[in-house]
């Protein structure tokens, strides 16, 4: 021991003069062997891939240290994370990774570290470059100013018919391609139905002499906003819970979904529809409709997953910001910045500190959920945003004083437990049947005296929650903002190891996008919604048309519409996705524009036609020589099926707003009249909670909104068809449309008419009358409304049903 | 290494059929993941995986350590929270190996020459949320197909009427991937079976009965809709989603009947049930399931997974884990008999995991918490060493010293086993080629028979 308290003292000598010899070889055979054999492969000038910025193959470079700080400190064991590592005490850093050191060469570091580190390696360690190179990182395609590149020069000038089509078709001819034939006019109707409304066409009348493949109608009805509403809520993982290990309702969050139908439906131009979700609390407001609609959106920021049972306010407000950012950057920029917290981005040219330069902004910012935190005091993020002229108010003094009568109530309770315990022990008797003296114990003044506080907390709180109830009809789930801070680095994501603080701003790859700064006194979101939102912003409206185009076409041509970073997919054709862009901004941003324009082209209204060459060529069709094939996703399914039926209720349904008991993890509640009177409504107005996504919908593909999913998954499996052959759901409304045709059904040849018509949009073939008349007989003959059902559930079980062609 | 997902090339069989088309030509049409060439010869052929949801500890089942017991009560060095806590249950060796099995599994020890433990599993994920995705993905947060998936995709199914696939433990609340296929193919996901009993009532698999039409009725019904969308297929000429589709309604006819003969328990004699524990309330539940795994590895399913939860003993450790440990142990211990006796387990790989271990001290005095740097891990049949031992976890058990093995290195070795080399069963997706084991892991050969 005394000798290794004397080392320091030696250790500076030694530096001052030479390494005492000793030291040397103690450094020569119990230090640097461990050093080249076990670390340097990842710690090394040499190393392949240096990782934590850490070099320990020169002194310079162990005693500098890598990322998460100086990795030896000289006679200081206690400070020196090589120790920490190598002892593996932390269970992130723990090193070597494969197989922890034995406890005889620990020791000798120990040692090693205790003498002074003596270390004769000479050389300046490198200093580590910056794992991220911004100015390479621009030269990426997607982060390049969008262009508008001319229309490109076709041989067959015949078939294009807009300017995308001769962007198509000059691709296809450069491979020597050409598009097959166009759709059949019925089948292009039931395709644009479909897309523009999530429903089928209405029943043709013969004598209507409007083009059947004109879009403006359906484009004007109120059908569209909610089935493109159902793509965004996918992007904006729309849930009205919040998942976790504390699952509770969010009741308001229904504003948001309505926000988005209604946005969708006005046709609000999209950088104004990004400004209203990310600061729409924040912009002026013309009245308090649009007041109340601007706070409806900010929902986008809210409805995420949060884990309500996290104690600390610190890190429960980094984990909103880190949802947040992961959700916003997703879904209007295609980037995944979030993957930025904790080390620099692996792939993308964004740093550590540009994730902080946003945390700081949504930090900076409150979220008012409507949502309690589990058995918290705090009200942090948890009130109520009042509308605009509301006639009643949740303040959040109301709400902070609900909060802390609940945990009151709770300790109240405890305290009348305690003193019945005391009680009973002090009279010698069994604590554990402290339920049969009940009558003895509730008499004495002590307990009473007691149960009187219980009683009146708990009546103080039923007060506070029946004002809340009372408040929350004129109430929305809405960001505000909160004290305005720029936010420190978190060392490898951790709260309590801070860096520096960096100042609020936009990832720095994108700084040539002109940017308003950040003023000091307000949180930054405006600023970020504009930057978003800006025509010159490389992304924004790319990553949209995209969308767009893959809600049209099956496939976007960025086939990764999330992410548009180095590890995402390059544009099949990005001479047209930046014509597009540039015609979106063109035209103010319009998304019904865009829609109406790409319906028109020829392109979209390609058959879905095989043709071998072209499929030897581009099996998947990345050139667009066909219409792809696309299934009907759960929500088109499910509504389509009730709609031919005669049983969907196409209003929208009135707000219900489910209680708030003491318990509201989902769980524990019974939400049967919540989910009740949506039952027979398009599936968007039906409650989407976390964890309890109805089984039928997962089967055929709703996604899990947890993430932004801008691309659902399309499965084939067993149980599905089990479910289009057996579900009581698809007998029910087989059934239901069977009695609406019967009673017009004169033959079985009408029936098998009406039917194909009714489900398929197309009239059937002489075969298909024929076996389906066979079929029909195999029932016996007085039961009519058996065979027309089991009919229809066959249509409905089948590919052209299932698919849009 | 993608294939398509099936191996016929359906559509010429399938315009063949058009005229006259009958159920029984449509049932000799095999629907299923083509059976596909391993790298190299396998020891096992499918896997039953006992997966025990929460973390078992270790401590107080596999892993014997005399200097917890004697320590009982001491701090523990690092001052982290609590006391040494040794445990409650007495050890002893088993079998002609002398394996080490506390008195919580008495069946089980009479099977302990059939076991090889690892006692130096480790993991990083820490909470429940990370680590069980970390054991059936590889993966603590991102999506990624599951073990099954990627086995089923490795080799392909051998059931013509069943799924290749199956799960009977639900662990949803742990995200969907757990069973899932991620970006693999659809085919490759599990398809959920109820296994009934008390807990797990229901059909076996929704909707596999039709309440409102004959079999007759149905079958003409299928037929008519064969004959659809067969015509569709032959207007498209190259549809491989509408050739699922079709095969989809073929698994899911036989399905209807398979999977109830399967799992009526009525054609299994009474001595078969008493041994498995079906109909004592303990053991009814998992025992319905380690039958069933029995009888789908036996009609040949590829990989099964069947488990139990409340494994994550953090207070009350006696008495809740007494619970969880008699309700599997004498299940377990008739499947590997019956397998035995079937000469089933040869080519059988049976897993039995947890997501993690516990710690050796004390939390809330009489429970323990999650410990990820040594858990306890065994595997049996399917070319693994019986009777054998692998890795050695430190006096208290707290993390392991030798032979450690990750869970990357346990999928390695599952695949080892299976005749898969880890670094080739690779499937290209978003310009990347993935892997059950991304670039890590190593097969622990110290284990292979």
């Amino acid at each position: 021991m005394t000798k290794i308290m004397k080392r320091p003292a030696l250790f500076l000598l030694a530096s001052a003069t030479a390494l005492v010899a000793e030291d040397m070889a103690f450094f020569e055979t119990k230090i640097r062997p461990v050093l080249v054999e076990k670390c340097h492969s990842c710690h090394s000038a040499g190393a392949e891939k240096v990782k934590g910025g850490l070099l320990l193959d020169t002194r310079e470079g162990i005693r500098r240290g890598g990322d998460s700080g100086p990795a030896v400190t000289p006679g200081e064991p206690a400070n020196s994370l090589l120790l920490t590592a190598i002892r593996y005490q932390d269970r992130d850093m723990e090193m070597p990774p494969k197989e922890k050191l034995p406890a005889s060469v620990i020791a000798d570091f120990e040692k090693w570290i205790a003498m002074g580190a003596p270390d004769p390696r000479n050389g300046s360690a490198a200093v580590m470059p910056p794992t991220v190179d911004i100015e390479e990182g621009r030269k990426h395609w997607a982060f390049q100013p969008i262009s508008n590149p001319p229309v490109p020069q076709v041989k067959d000038e015949s078939w294009p018919r807009t300017d995308m089509d001769r962007f198509i078709l000059a691709a296809l001819e450069e491979k020597g391609l050409r598009p097959v034939a166009d759709a059949a006019p019925e089948v292009l109707r039931r395709r644009i139905a479909f897309d523009l409304t999530g429903l089928p066409p209405d029943q043709t009348d013969p004598t209507d002499p409007s083009d059947p493949t004109d879009p403006t109608d359906l484009l004007n009805s109120p059908r569209f906003g909610e089935r493109w509403a159902r793509h965004w809520l996918d992007v904006a993982r729309y849930a009205e819970s919040a998942g976790g290990g504390h699952n509770v309702l969010f009741p308001l969050a229904f504003r948001y979904r309505d926000y988005v139908i209604d946005a969708l439906n006005a046709d609000t131009p999209y950088d104004q529809f990004i400004r209203e979700q990310l600061a729409g609390d924040l912009l002026p407001a013309r009245s308090d409709a649009r007041r109340n609609a601007q706070l409806s959106a900010t929902g986008f920021l809210c409805v995420g997953v949060k884990d309500l049972r996290e104690n600390s306010n610190h890190r429960y407000r980094m984990a909103l910001a880190d949802e947040q950012i992961d959700a916003t950057s997703r879904a209007f920029l295609g980037l995944t910045i979030a993957c930025a917290k904790c080390h620099d981005h692996k792939f993308d040219p964004i740093p550590t500190s540009d994730y902080y330069a946003l945390a700081g902004i949504f930090t900076s910012s409150e979220p008012l959920l409507g949502a309690r935190r589990n058995r918290q005091r705090h009200p942090l993020g948890a009130g109520l945003a009042p509308m605009a002229g509301a006639p009643v108010v949740f303040s959040d003094a109301d709400f902070a004083q609900m909060l802390k009568l609940r945990v009151d109530a709770t300790y109240a309770r405890l305290a009348v437990r305690d003193e019945k315990y005391r009680i009973l022990i002090e009279k010698g008797l069994d604590r554990k049947n402290s339920e049969k003296h009940n009558a003895m114990l509730e008499a004495i003044p002590s307990v009473q005296k007691l149960m009187r506080v219980v009683e009146d907390t708990e009546a103080a709180c039923e007060a506070l929650r029946a004002r809340y109830a009372a408040a929350q009809p004129h109430s929305l789930m809405a960001m505000r903002e909160d004290k305005p801070e720029d936010c420190a680095i978190h060392i490898r994501g951790e709260d309590t190891q801070l860096g520096p603080v960096v100042k609020r701003g936009f990832p720095q790859v994108l700084a040539t996008v002109e940017t308003a700064p950040v003023p000091q006194d307000q949180s930054g979101r405006l600023q970020l919604a504009e930057w978003i939102a800006s025509p010159r912003h490389p992304l924004t409206a790319r990553v949209m048309v995209n969308r767009i185009w893959q809600h049209l076409f099956g496939a976007g041509l960025v086939e990764t519409p999330d992410d548009f970073g180095l590890t995402g997919q390059p544009p099949s054709n990005p001479a047209l996705l930046d014509h597009l862009a540039s015609r979106f901004i063109a035209h103010g941003w319009s998304v019904k524009k865009m829609i109406a324009e790409i319906m028109g082209s020829r392109v979209y209204q390609l058959s879905t036609a095989h043709d071998g060459k072209a499929h030897e060529m581009d099996p998947a069709n990345r050139l667009h020589w066909r219409m792809n094939r696309r299934r009907l996703g759960s929500d088109a399914l499910f509504d389509a099926v009730r709609h031919i039926s005669g049983d969907l209720a196409l209003e929208r349904p009135a707000p219900v707003i489910p209680p708030t008991p003491q318990d509201d993890r989902v769980k524990s509640m019974d939400l049967k009249a919540w989910f009740a009177p949506t039952a027979r409504h398009r599936t968007i107005y039906q409650p989407v909670l976390r964890d309890h996504v109805p089984e039928d919908w997962k089967l055929f593909d709703f996604p899990d909104p947890e993430l932004v999913t801008g691309r659902r998954a399309q499965t084939t499996v067993p149980t599905q068809a089990l479910h289009l052959m057996n579900s009581p759901f698809i007998a029910e409304h087989a059934r239901k449309t069977a009695a609406l045709l019967l009673p017009s059904a004169t033959s079985a040849e009408t029936l098998v008419r009406a039917a194909c018509e009714r489900i398929l949009n197309r009239a059937p073939t002489p075969d298909e009358i024929r076996e389906a008349a066979a079929f029909l007989k195999s029932f016996p003959a007085n039961d009519k409304s058996e065979s027309a059902a089991a009919l229809c559930q066959t249509l409905f079980g089948s590919a052209e049903f299932l698919y849009l062609y | 290494m993608n294939p398509p997902p099936f191996s016929l090339s359906r559509r010429r069989m399938l315009r063949g059929t058009l005229s006259g088309f009958g159920y029984a030509a449509l049932a000799g049409m095999c629907v299923r993941a083509a059976t596909r060439e391993p790298h190299f010869s396998p020891k096992a052929k499918r896997v039953i995986l006992l997966y025990m949801q929460g973390g078992v500890s270790h401590l107080d089942t596999f892993d014997h350590k005399p200097k917890l017991q004697a320590d009982s009560g001491k701090e523990y060095a690092t001052g982290k929270g609590g006391r040494l806590l040794g445990s409650p249950w007495k050890f002893k060796q088993h079998g002609q190996s002398g394996q080490w099995i506390s008195e919580l599994f008495p069946h089980l020890s009479k099977r302990a020459d059939d076991l090889c433990v690892l006692t130096a599993m480790h993991t990083e994920a820490q909470a429940h949320e990370t680590a069980v995705p970390m054991f059936h993905t590889g993966n603590p947060l991102q999506a990624r197909p599951s073990l099954g998936a990627w086995v089923l995709y490795g080799l392909g199914a051998e059931t013509e009427n069943l799924p290749g696939f199956i799960a009977m433990n639900s662990l949803r609340q742990f995200g969907g991937n757990n069973h899932g296929s991620a970006f693999l193919p659809a085919s490759f996901q599990a398809t959920h079976v109820k296994p009934g009993g008390k807990d797990g009532g229901g059909d076996p698999v929704a909707n596999l009965k039709a309440a409102h039409l004959t079999p007759e009725q149905q079958q003409a019904q299928l037929r008519f809709l064969h004959r659809m969308n067969s015509r569709r297929l032959a207007r498209d000429g190259v549809n491989h989603d509408l050739e699922a589709l079709i095969s989809s309604y073929e698994m899911a006819f036989k399905m209807q009947s398979t999977v109830p003969d399967l799992m009526d328990l009525g054609r299994e004699s009474e001595a078969t049930l008493k041994a498995y524990g079906i109909g004592s309330t303990a053991t009814d539940t998992f025992a319905r399931q380690c039958l069933y795994a029995r009888k789908f590895a036996e009609a040949g399913v590829r990989f099964i997974e069947i488990g139990t939860g409340g494994w994550d003993h953090h207070k009350d450790l006696k008495a809740e884990m007494t619970r969880s440990a008699a309700a599997v142990d004498q299940p377990i211990a008739a499947l590997l008999a019956d397998l035995r006796q079937r000469d089933l387990l040869r080519d059988t790989l049976v897993v039995f995991a947890g997501e993690f271990g516990r710690t050796p001290f004390a939390q809330f005095d009489n429970g323990r918490d999650h410990n990820n740097r040594a858990f306890t891990v065994w595997m049996a049949g399917g070319g693994v060493k019986a009777g054998h031992r692998h890795g050695l976890s430190d006096d208290y058990g707290r993390e392991g010293v030798e032979g450690r093995v990750h869970i990357h290195d346990l999928h390695a070795t599952l695949l080892h086993l299976l005749g898969l080399d880890h670094e080739r069963l690779t499937y290209r997706y978003s310009g990347r080629d993935f892997r059950l084991t991304d670039v890590k892991g190593e097969v622990v050969r110290e284990v292979l028979a």
